[in-house]
């Protein structure tokens, strides 16, 4: 019997301005603000580790092409987190910034505002809760409406396939 | 008793002017043109994380040795993809470029027109569907012929022995 590793996917855990798995403001975002998410249990016992991220972000105005905003994780076993952030969504420092995980950017891609740019890819989680930070690092805000810049994380661990 | 993990290969999936598993119009592209093929659905369920590219071009005249095209990969959901390249088979801006994935390039190995320079690599697909993008540096445009410029994508996922 040979059995073959495939990847499974998931239900993605959501950070944005409302109505997701946990709450992240990003409508306004300022220019050079950094911003942290609330803190996401993903529970007790066995987890999956491996997480694709995906980000959409939307500038307001006209943002300068190849200008980003970064984006970090930081994990917690639940009394002490990476950069020692809070539990809630809050401003941050870019000190903070310092002791969390770098997972990415996302570049304009496009000098219009209210337009999609969307960037993903993988990163190991490994502590039962996660909270996500950005930093705008562009000169223009991010769009002042809720929800249409936001992060997710979908679990996609390996799974054996018997044939 | 010891159990090996082979690499498995299966069915490639190929990006071509016509014939292919989803359409990238390379015949005759421009230089500095940067091109995206149709996206490409993997289908539901569990699937291959891990596979092998390979990209075949071809230059028309005489490109000038060790110019190059870049490669890229951009995925998606199924709603969000990566530089929002879209579905279709179409140019794209260099800015997009800048959100996606890139694979690597394939140089000019020759100053000979209608040559296969080809290039490999592996890498990792993770989400359902995908596209690829080709961005053609060089002074010339690829050869005027349709099929002999092309990507493919052969899953090599890990097996169980």
């Amino acid at each position: 019997m040979v059995t073959t590793i495939y990847r499974a996917a998931e239900t993605a855990i959501t950070f944005k301005d409302s109505g997701g798995s946990v709450v992240w403001t990003l409508q306004n975002l300022a220019s050079d603000a950094k911003r942290i998410s609330a803190r996401y249990d993903r529970g007790a016992g066995s987890l999956p580790s491996r997480y694709r991220w995906r980000a959409v972000i939307q500038w307001t105005a006209t943002p300068v092409i190849g200008q980003w905003i970064e984006f970090y994780i930081a994990g917690s076993d639940g009394t002490n987190a990476d950069g020692n952030i809070g539990t809630s969504d809050a401003a941050t420092l870019q000190v903070e910034l310092w002791n969390m995980l770098h997972i990415g950017c996302v570049r304009v891609q496009t000098a219009t505002g209210a337009a999609n740019n969307i960037a993903s890819g993988m990163v190991d989680i490994w502590d039962r809760y996660v909270s996500v930070g950005c930093w705008n690092q562009t000169s223009t805000a991010l769009q002042n409406t809720a929800n249409v810049s936001f992060l997710t994380l979908t679990p996609m661990p390996e799974v054996y396939l018997n044939a | 008793m010891p159990n090996k993990i082979y690499r498995a290969i299966e069915t490639p999936i190929t990006f071509k002017d016509s014939g292919g598993s989803a359409v990238i119009t390379l015949q005759n592209l421009g230089t500095g043109i940067a091109r995206v093929s149709a996206r490409y659905d993997r289908g539901a369920g569990d699937l291959p994380r891990r596979y092998q590219w390979r990209a075949v071009f071809q230059w028309t005249t005489t490109p000038t040795v060790n110019q190059y095209a870049d490669i890229y990969l951009a995925e998606s959901d199924g709603t969000y993809a990566d530089g929002t390249v879209g579905t279709a088979d179409a140019n794209i801006v260099v800015g997009q470029l800048y959100n996606l994935f890139k694979l690597g390039y394939n140089r000019v190995a020759a100053s000979s027109a209608a040559t296969n320079m080809i290039v490999s690599g592996n890498c990792l697909i993770n989400d359902r569907y995908f596209s690829v993008i080709v961005y053609n540096l060089s002074s010339v445009n690829f050869q005027n012929t349709a099929n002999v410029s092309w990507v493919s994508f052969t899953p090599v996922p890990d097996e169980l022995q």
